[in-house]
């Protein structure tokens, strides 16, 4: 290929008489020689002033290139946009602390729905559901609770009367380990009874509901 | 110092902060850029204007070049733009061509001083240049731009053929086809104020 200086030099020769016109072009419009210094002079306190202000700008922050420099700002932002979009997750309350009772309750009591649920020993009282055929006299009330009392339990108190031909019935918490001794005197007290009991007993204290129905 | 290097080099140099890169560049494109504008606005004033504006501006306007094509073509878009603002400021004036109108209605042709310069001292003369400049403005646009990246940006046939996006013979003949219009120009001018002289 042909340099600029061999293109020209046949430029020149071909154009011949054309180069009255090319030589016109060439040479016309020749700037004044003060104002190219004028110029030349502004020009050259713009570019030194330039020249600092890239020179400042491509010298490192802190030593670190700046390609780090950029990373981390990119990044500083890209935090701060998801923060304020997620400030409602990173700010919010902590939740109140919740007692033993609560957690259990919800996480492993009955009300969770929980499959195969066996509650703590220490939780509820195991219990006992009596019906009798014997309304609650006095008689009955006092030995209900000698027996009671002497297998260290004791009668609690009940809401329900003990006139003749209504429905009655008490409770009574006596320790496990004597519940069966305390059942079998039931019947010098209530007479013939059902009864309804755990095969287990899990719990310390058995709550023993007696009830009288009239029907 | 710097005569070598290529103005890519040039530029790097400057960006790197070094400012002697763009003194260079100054010495290699003032008269480019001068007579650039100069040919487009036919007035030494407002090429100056023009001038200033483009080297003033330049240090930053190079965020803008990002290498992808010449130096040189990217300086002849930037002073392109600049000569078309200029343009777009410009007062509007009256035309030489257009006839002086008298009491409104009456119309005379204008006399207008015609500049062309002998054959005999016409190379040497910058009367003849500005004359033959004023004949651009007659060339179809495509030939103009041919003319201005040869002669006034100093492009190769190569980089010509690039900015404008044509064949190396297109540019050529272009080239060939805007001297010789522009020759037949300044002649039959020439032979038409002789013939009026006789």
């Amino acid at each position: 290929m042909r340099s600029d200086e061999q293109m020209e030099a046949m430029e020149e020769l071909q154009a011949g008489e054309d180069w009255v016109i090319v030589k016109a072009l060439k040479s016309g419009a020749t700037p004044r020689p003060e104002y190219r210094a004028r110029l030349k002079q502004s020009f050259l306190l713009e570019a030194e002033s330039d020249a600092r202000r890239r020179k400042a700008y491509k010298q490192s922050i802190l030593g670190l290139p700046r390609f780090y420099i950029n990373l981390a700002a990119v990044g500083a932002a890209a935090a701060l946009i998801l923060m304020v979009f997620t400030h409602s997750t990173w700010f919010r309350p902590a939740p109140a602390v919740q007692t033993a009772e609560e957690i259990h309750g919800t996480l492993l009591g009955p009300r969770s729905g929980a499959l195969g649920f066996a509650p703590d020993a220490s939780d509820t009282a195991d219990a006992v559901y009596v019906n009798c055929s014997t309304p609650f006299t006095d008689d009955v009330s006092r030995t209900l609770e000698l027996i009671a009392a002497e297998a260290g339990g004791a009668v609690e108190p009940s809401g329900s009367g003990n006139s003749t031909g209504k429905a009655q019935a008490t409770v009574l918490t006596v320790p496990s380990d004597v519940l069966d001794h305390v059942l079998d005197r039931f019947a010098e007290a209530i007479g013939k009874a059902t009864i309804n009991r755990p095969i287990h007993l899990n719990s310390e204290q058995v709550t023993i509901h007696i009830t009288f129905s009239p029907d | 110092m710097y005569s070598d290097a290529s103005d890519e080099q040039l530029i790097q140099l400057h960006l790197s902060g070094d400012p002697r890169g763009m003194e260079a560049i100054y010495e290699r494109y003032f008269d480019r850029i001068y007579r650039f504008a100069y040919s487009r606005l036919r007035s030494a004033q407002d090429a100056e204007d023009v001038t200033s504006a483009i080297f003033l501006k330049l240090c930053k306007s190079l965020d803008s070049f990002r290498g992808e094509a010449k130096f040189s073509t990217w300086i002849y878009t930037v002073a392109n733009n600049a000569v078309m603002d200029s343009v777009r400021r410009r007062r509007p004036s009256v035309s030489l061509d257009a006839d002086l109108r008298i009491d409104g209605d009456d119309s005379v042709p204008r006399e207008i001083e015609d500049d062309a310069p002998g054959p005999d001292d016409r190379v040497a003369d910058a009367d003849f240049a500005r004359y033959v400049y004023s004949k651009l403005d007659v060339l179809p646009p495509a030939q103009r731009s041919v003319i201005e990246l040869r002669f006034f940006m100093e492009l190769s046939y190569q980089q010509i053929a690039d900015q404008l996006g044509v064949e190396l013979g297109t540019v050529k003949s272009r080239l060939n086809r805007a001297i010789a219009a522009l020759r037949s120009l300044v002649s039959t001018e020439e032979e038409v104020k002789a013939s009026a002289f006789r």
